[in-house]
């Protein structure tokens, strides 16, 4: 039944066909029946399946009548279905041929080829076992049919170089330097083919619009010309690009990859300058948007050299490697070798020699501060491939300079800090390949770096040198002792990081004169507190500022001492005697020379087993605003020589600082009239309540103490 | 009886199950071949590329990073906004603030009055770029440098904002940059560490830096950063310890190594291997890194170019001449970090100051491996964590005025390596938001990878069930920053 209505169907279906090519050119055909002919490419499928298993089931079985008989019936079904979806498939593909954009030689091809499939499989469908030859030759042709259908099929909807493109050579982008582009060729027409060509060719073109020639450009499609030279903002080509996503006209249509909006300017720009074929992007203004858009494109994306050569074993790379001479790939994949040596006491001509067994692989030699002679450069030079050398410091004079010059791929060569001379240089003139020559810190002199700017096509770097600039100042000495209090006597020892400097010094407090102070020698005795200025001056140089340090003489040490209220628990350092270690402390409080207190008052007893003369305590303070670090409050020294009946010698209230005040270090000193005593109590107080203008208003201050001189 | 049913019944016994399961493994090596990676071995689909040798062609082969730890303003460095110094004082509008959450410092700020730089731009150079007084030695390698100005990040506070430069994470548990790069492109110089750390601080209010900072995190050891202190041994635990020569120390690493071999024989741990080639590695750099240390067999010119301060063991300059060398020799990545940016407060006379420690030596760099023939294969990076705020923390005077920290734009430069000169991006006028090019810190650690020749999708760590990246699951190449 379901059989006899396909036969049916199937005739019904070709006599359709028939009338349907009779009657091509006036076919008119309706929305909703659009809809079915762009279903063909699903359908298509299913002839080619049904068809080519059909055919190979018969070739199966046409030597056994046996199977034959038993297959037969389902082969049959096979034939009519495929011959039947074949059908269909045609009428739908001719219905969807009549919508805009299908002409050309290609569709031809794919239309008789596919109606060729149907009729060729409905006459084998009824006749195939007349005779054996029938059906070999018969399905031969189906199959040719078949697949140049779906050939031609394929090539209306990807292109016609789809196929082959990954193994067609052109494939590969060609670039091309900036100065040779020409605007239309390597700037517009690639966006044209690969955004604009798959519907407007000569198999496709949608809208009457082809873009293959620029003759087909200049002629613009069904709506008008492509573009109005010099104004882009009237052009229809940049109108339908601009057109929202959602509107009909917009290009490229919804689901084809859309241009980026550097390709839609780089397409304003050339007709905005005339839409010209010829002209070339160097024609140009350097300012020129299209000159900048074209730099960012034509640049090519890797700029890595294409190595032709094969990569050497990883055996023999590995036995070339040790830790003074490295070498390793350039990248993953890489056939070429980069070298780095090390160490000049571990280099000599025979570790050069050693890497000739990969002389092709080696691009890059990088031997700055080796002692490589003259001599050396015959080895180098065999390796053929070097695309720089790096020869700083190296011993060479420059006198064989001339072997570099038949490396053909030699770009860079670094030859700084050697003793190379112009003579020796111009010889590099003969090399095509080189750019880069590193030159500074040679003998050469301003004449001959005149001589070398003559050389065109390399670029010799000068470097630094400090002719004629103008001078810089030194920077002050330092000094370095460790510390700026003492019990007796103090040796000063001040140095300067130049070589070469001199250092002149006051230690009254007086400014420095480059004449007339002394000048620092060895080292300075010196046996009362004192201020030390001192300056450094060299040729050349602009004087130094002033270094300025405050050195602090501290007579008595306590043969005991204790403190009556502890210290805050974090800052305890040493307990008492970090106070006559004569250490001082810098900004880090926990670095175990300051004792800190806060809340609490500090309240310190020392005793002496003899009497001391005491005529001034001085308490060394820090001073940081920010971090809640005030000077005490008030400091009261006590003094007798029972501790149970001292008398209050002095007592002082400092200054306290202001918001903005820096950080330092403060002695704050309590001078009274001078008195044999065995015992002293000094009581500081901090701040109880930190001023409203600090941001801990209200808080308790702290104060550090790191040293306590007693004189 | 049953088994036999049951084959049957599948068709299949042992011989006829073999002979297909080699059809099966013969489909399987067809297979294999559309997939290279598959059967080679080392688990690369699994961990990326191998690591120890560069993804494609490397631009880049070093890294110099300048951390100017704090933030330094880009509105007194590198972005010119005019704008602002006509605008003095007035308010800054809430539709160009548009929400942005602030720091605990100024959100109790009754009012934002912006304020323009103290000092005054020029433009430079053939790029034309802006860059202010304070950094004269800079603007004269402008050519050289790029400077992008629209800089982004996540975090407002600058421990969590420096974690995420240099781990590509907030929380501190990741490992850094150098020491990524270390484990994706292996050391050059096996007598030096690949990554080394140096320290310095300006007179500028400063922030902390940490060794989480230089951490190699899950990362092996033999990644961790370096850190080389300015005293007179430079890498603590270096020197022979007295009564010890060099001989005795040698015989000494024999023997060891003797019984460590002993015991991998044993174990077969590659740890131990490991440990073997870092007392090996210790050994080598007690006569590489006097030799690179010693600064005082640099000529004068050098001297000069750098400042005077390069003599002076702790300063930037002083860092910036070891980074130089180190870099030279082999060391692929260098970190410095500079303290004392964190201008909340004073900001005209604190920056001053420390643009003058900096100045002279960051351009001095440049100029150094380029007559060196170097700087095309050192990439150097100079930059703060994020940016400051474009109004004035605290009482504003003429003089003197305060910013708080800015995630939403700031200025950083780079130069060198195959990084393409020029000014990138751009801010409004107000130098508050990004409006061209933004530069996310993960796009630009991706660049930065891609300079060095890494894929940053590819250099993955797997750690504790999860792969991870230096650009956690972020950050596109910006193409454009390359030459």
């Amino acid at each position: 039944m379901v059989k006899r209505l396909s036969e049916n169907l199937l005739i019904a279906a070709n006599i359709f066909i028939l009338f349907l090519l009779v009657f091509y050119q006036h076919l008119h055909v309706p929305a909703w029946l659009q809809v079915i002919g762009r279903m063909h490419p699903l359908l298509l499928h299913f002839p080619i399946v049904l068809l080519i298993l059909a055919l190979i089931l018969d070739l199966l079985t046409i030597r056994s009548e046996q199977l034959s008989a038993s297959l037969r019936p389902l082969i049959s079904h096979l034939w009519l279905a495929g011959a039947l979806t074949a059908a269909i498939t045609v009428i739908m593909g001719l219905f969807l041929s009549r919508e805009e954009g299908y002409t050309g030689d290609m569709l031809a091809w794919h239309k008789w080829s596919g109606i060729a499939v149907v009729w060729l499989s409905s006459l084998l469908y009824w006749y195939r076992y007349v005779r054996r030859s029938v059906m070999v030759t018969g399905s031969a042709l189906t199959l040719i049919s078949l697949a140049v259908a779906g050939h031609f099929g394929a090539n209306l909807t990807h292109g016609s170089d789809f196929l082959l493109a990954p193994v067609t050579p052109q494939y590969a982008k060609v670039t091309v330097p900036i100065e040779q582009a020409v605007i239309f060729e390597h700037l517009v027409k690639p966006i044209l083919e690969q955004k604009c060509m798959s519907c407007h060719n000569s198999t496709k073109a949608k809208g009457e619009l082809l873009m293959q020639t620029t003759a087909q450009i200049m002629k613009g499609g069904k709506s008008g010309p492509l573009f109005i030279a010099g104004n882009p903002m009237a052009s229809l080509m940049i109108e339908r690009l601009h057109l929202p996503m959602e509107d009909k006209k917009h290009m490229p249509p919804t689901g084809k990859t859309q241009l980026s909006l550097q390709e839609i300017e780089v397409l304003q720009h050339w007709i905005r300058l005339g839409g010209d074929f010829k002209k070339t992007v160097a024609s140009l203004k350097k300012e020129d948007s299209l000159y900048v858009l074209a730099a960012q494109l034509l640049k090519p994306a890797v700029t890595e050299d294409a190595f032709d050569f094969a990569a050497a074993s990883e055996e023999s790379i590995k036995k070339l490697n040790n830790n003074y001479r490295v070498v390793f790939p350039l990248s993953r994949n890489s056939p070429a070798l980069v070298v780095n040596f090390y160490s000049k006491e571990q280099y000599s001509p025979k570790a050069l020699e050693e890497l000739l067994p990969l002389k092709t692989q080696i691009v890059e030699l990088h031997m700055q501060k080796m002692p490589v002679k003259d001599e050396e450069l015959s080895i180098i030079k065999q390796f053929s491939n070097l695309r720089k050398i790096n020869l700083d410091f190296s011993a060479i004079t420059g006198s064989t300079l001339q072997e570099l010059t038949g490396l053909k791929h030699l770009r860079s060569l670094a030859l700084s800090g050697t003793g190379i001379s112009l003579q020796h240089l111009q010889k590099l003139k003969a090399s095509k390949s080189l750019e880069e020559v590193y030159c500074w810190n040679t003998p050469l002199t301003e004449k001959d770096w005149q001589q070398l700017a003559t050389i065109k096509n390399i670029r010799f770097e000068k470097g630094y040198d400090n002719h004629g600039q103008e001078p810089l100042k030194l920077n002050a000495p330092i000094v370095n002792n460790d510390n700026t209090i003492f019990q007796s006597k103090q040796t000063l020892a001040i140095t300067h990081p130049i070589k070469g400097v001199e250092i002149r010094y006051t230690l009254d407090g007086s400014e420095v004169d480059s004449l007339n102070s002394p000048v620092y020698k060895d080292s300075i005795i010196v046996d009362s507190s004192f201020t030390v200025k001192a300056k450094a001056f060299k040729v050349g140089w602009y004087g130094s500022d002033a270094l300025v340090a405050r050195f602090l003489k501290t007579t008595y040490k306590p043969d005991s001492a204790v403190l009556l209220k502890p210290a805050n628990e974090n800052y305890l350092a040493e307990g008492p005697k970090t106070f006559w270690d004569l250490q001082t402390g810098n900004f880090d409080i926990r670095s175990g020379k300051w004792v800190g207190f806060r809340v609490g008052e500090m309240e310190l007893l020392m005793m002496f087993n003899q009497p001391v003369n005491v005529h001034a305590i001085t308490l060394n303070t820090m001073r940081n605003v920010g971090a809640y670090i005030f000077p005490p409050t008030k400091v009261e020294i006590w003094g007798g020589t029972d501790p149970a009946k001292m008398q209050l010698l002095k007592k002082i209230q400092p200054v306290m600082p202001g918001k903005d005040d820096p950080n330092i270090m403060q002695g704050i000193t309590c001078e009274f009239p001078a008195k044999d005593i065995t015992c002293i109590k000094i009581v500081a107080a901090p701040l109880q309540k930190l001023p409203s203008w600090h941001n801990g208003k209200g808080k308790p201050a702290w104060i550090f103490i790191d040293e306590i001189l007693v004189n | 009886m049953d088994k036999e049913l049951l084959e049957h019944g599948l068709n299949m016994n042992r011989r006829k199950f073999l002979s297909r399961l080699s059809l099966g493994l013969g489909s399987v090596a067809l297979g294999s071949l559309l997939i290279p990676d598959l059967l080679s071995g080392s688990g690369a689909e699994e961990m990326g590329f191998p690591p120890g040798i560069p993804h494609f062609a490397p631009k880049a082969k070093r890294v110099i990073y300048l951390f100017q730890n704090g933030a330094p303003s880009q509105l007194e460095s590198f972005d010119y906004k005019p704008m602002l110094r006509q605008m003095m004082g007035q308010e800054l509008p809430a539709s160009i603030r548009n929400g942005q959450r602030l720091t605990g410092m100024t959100a109790g700020q009754a009012s934002f009055p912006l304020v323009g730089s103290f000092y005054d731009f020029k433009q430079y150079g053939q790029s034309r770029a802006w860059v202010s007084d304070l950094f004269p030695y800079t603007a004269k390698v402008v050519d050289d440098i790029c400077i992008i100005r629209s800089m982004h990040t996540e975090a407002i506070n600058h421990d969590p904002a420096l974690t995420f430069f240099q781990t590509g994470a907030q929380q501190g548990n990741r490992p850094s940059m150098g020491a990524w790069l270390s484990y994706g492109l292996g050391s050059e110089n096996k007598n030096l560490p690949a990554f080394c750390v140096l320290l310095s601080r300006g007179k500028g209010n400063g922030q902390g830096v940490y060794s989480k900072l230089w951490t190699n995190g899950f990362l092996d050891s033999i990644h961790q950063g370096v850190q080389f202190s300015s005293g007179e041994s430079p890498v603590l635990y270096l020197n022979d310890p007295a009564g010890m020569d060099s001989t005795g120390r040698r015989k000494m690493l024999d023997k060891l190594a003797e019984l460590n071999n002993l015991s991998y024989s044993e174990f077969g741990d590659p740890e131990i291997n490991t440990k073997i080639q870092q007392y090996e590695m210790a050994y080598r750099m007690q006569t590489a890194v006097p030799e690179i240390t010693d600064l005082s067999k640099e000529p004068d010119d050098i001297i000069k170019l750098y400042g005077p301060n390069c003599l002076v063991p702790g300063t930037f300059a002083s860092n910036c001449l070891l980074a130089r060398k180190l870099s030279e020799n082999g060391v692929r990545f260098v970190q410095l970090y500079h303290q004392g940016w964190d201008q909340h407060g004073n900001l005209p006379n604190e920056m001053a100051g420390q643009a003058k420690d900096v100045d002279q030596a960051s351009a001095a760099l440049i100029t150094d491996l380029k007559q060196r023939g170097l700087l095309d294969e050192t990439l150097v990076i100079w930059g703060g964590e994020f940016g400051r705020t474009n109004y004035s923390q605290g009482k504003m005077t003429a003089e003197n005025y305060g910013r708080d920290h800015h995630p939403r734009c700031f200025s950083v430069w780079m130069a060198g390596g195959g990084v393409k000169p020029g000014v990138y991006g751009e801010t409004d006028e107000f130098g508050y938001n990004i409006i061209k090019d933004p530069v996310h810190v993960h796009d630009f650690q991706a660049t930065v990878m891609n300079l060095l020749g890494l894929d940053h999708e590819k250099l993955i760590y797997k750690h504790l069930g999860r792969r991870y990246r230096l650009t956690d699951v972020a950050g596109t190449v910006i193409p454009n920053l390359i030459a």
